[in-house]
């Protein structure tokens, strides 16, 4: 068993794919319709294209789900988070493409957090583990 | 005489668009002069429409604002206090201090100490909004 797939939800396919490809640097993997304007889409790192795909789960709508995204974003609670290389400096470049960071990156000890808004209704953080 | 629920129907996006500038430029300075200029208004009509639209002053609301994700950073785990002050705009722990006790009735350090979902209720609840 291993882990392959995780989802973000989001609220607009087009909006997100160019959010999450354009502005957070990952690539297209798949692009399945499935009916009724429905598609499967999915998208993963470039320095792990063959690694865990992360689905754009078109749930938003969802009255649990818009209920959840709403309360997350309230508190101020990241929906999932990704590692990174470099915070500093992916901050610095999602800023410049006009991100709004809800959290610029922050000494936690065992690693470095920021957390930004995706504009599909998620806060997501970013981290990098330090002293590795 | 322009009531204030005038002035919140004719001003809504220009507000809307200042909070979201308060948002991107949090870290940076943020007086009323500069405020009112992204509003495009004079600092005596930016402070009355910003004022009657969301409940507390612009300098209010940058502060608390700013107090907010300061308590974000604290529950998430934040290590560094002084770090956390400056980056809310305070020059030194004890002013932070102060003022985050004011806000939410607890130290950064108590406050560091609570449980994620202690820590939210009080954010949230100390935020008043």
């Amino acid at each position: 068993m291993k882990i392959k797939l995780t989802s973000v939800s989001i609220d607009d396919y087009d909006k997100a794919l160019k959010f999450y490809t354009e502005v957070m640097g990952f690539l297209p993997k798949r692009d399945i319709p499935l009916g009724e304007g429905a598609r499967w889409i999915t998208v993963v790192s470039p320095e792990d294209p063959n690694g865990t795909e992360l689905l754009l789960e078109p749930n938003a709508g969802y009255p649990a789900m818009k209920a959840l995204k709403e309360s997350l974003v309230k508190d101020g609670i990241p929906f999932t988070a990704f590692e990174v290389n470099d915070i500093q400096g992916e901050y610095e470049r999602m800023k410049s493409l006009g991100v709004e960071f809800t959290m610029e990156p922050t000494n936690m000890g065992m690693t470095t957090a920021a957390v930004f808004d995706d504009t599909c209704g998620n806060l997501i953080q970013i981290y990098q583990i330090m002293g590795e | 005489m322009v009531t204030d629920l005038q002035l919140i129907e004719e001003h809504a996006e220009t507000i809307e668009d200042v909070m979201l500038y308060i948002r991107v430029h949090i870290h940076e300075p943020l007086n009323r002069e500069v405020l009112a200029q992204v509003a495009g208004f004079s600092v005596p009509h930016f402070h009355r429409v910003f004022t009657a639209q969301v409940g507390e002053s612009a300098v209010g609301y940058v502060r608390r604002l700013r107090l907010e994700r300061a308590g974000r950073k604290l529950r998430m785990g934040a290590v560094d206090i002084t770090e956390v002050a400056r980056a809310a705009g305070y020059e030194s722990h004890a002013a932070f201090s102060k003022a985050f006790k004011q806000q939410y009735g607890l130290s950064p350090s108590e406050f560091r100490q609570l449980g994620c979902s202690k820590a939210t209720q009080l954010l949230t609840k100390g935020s008043g909004k």
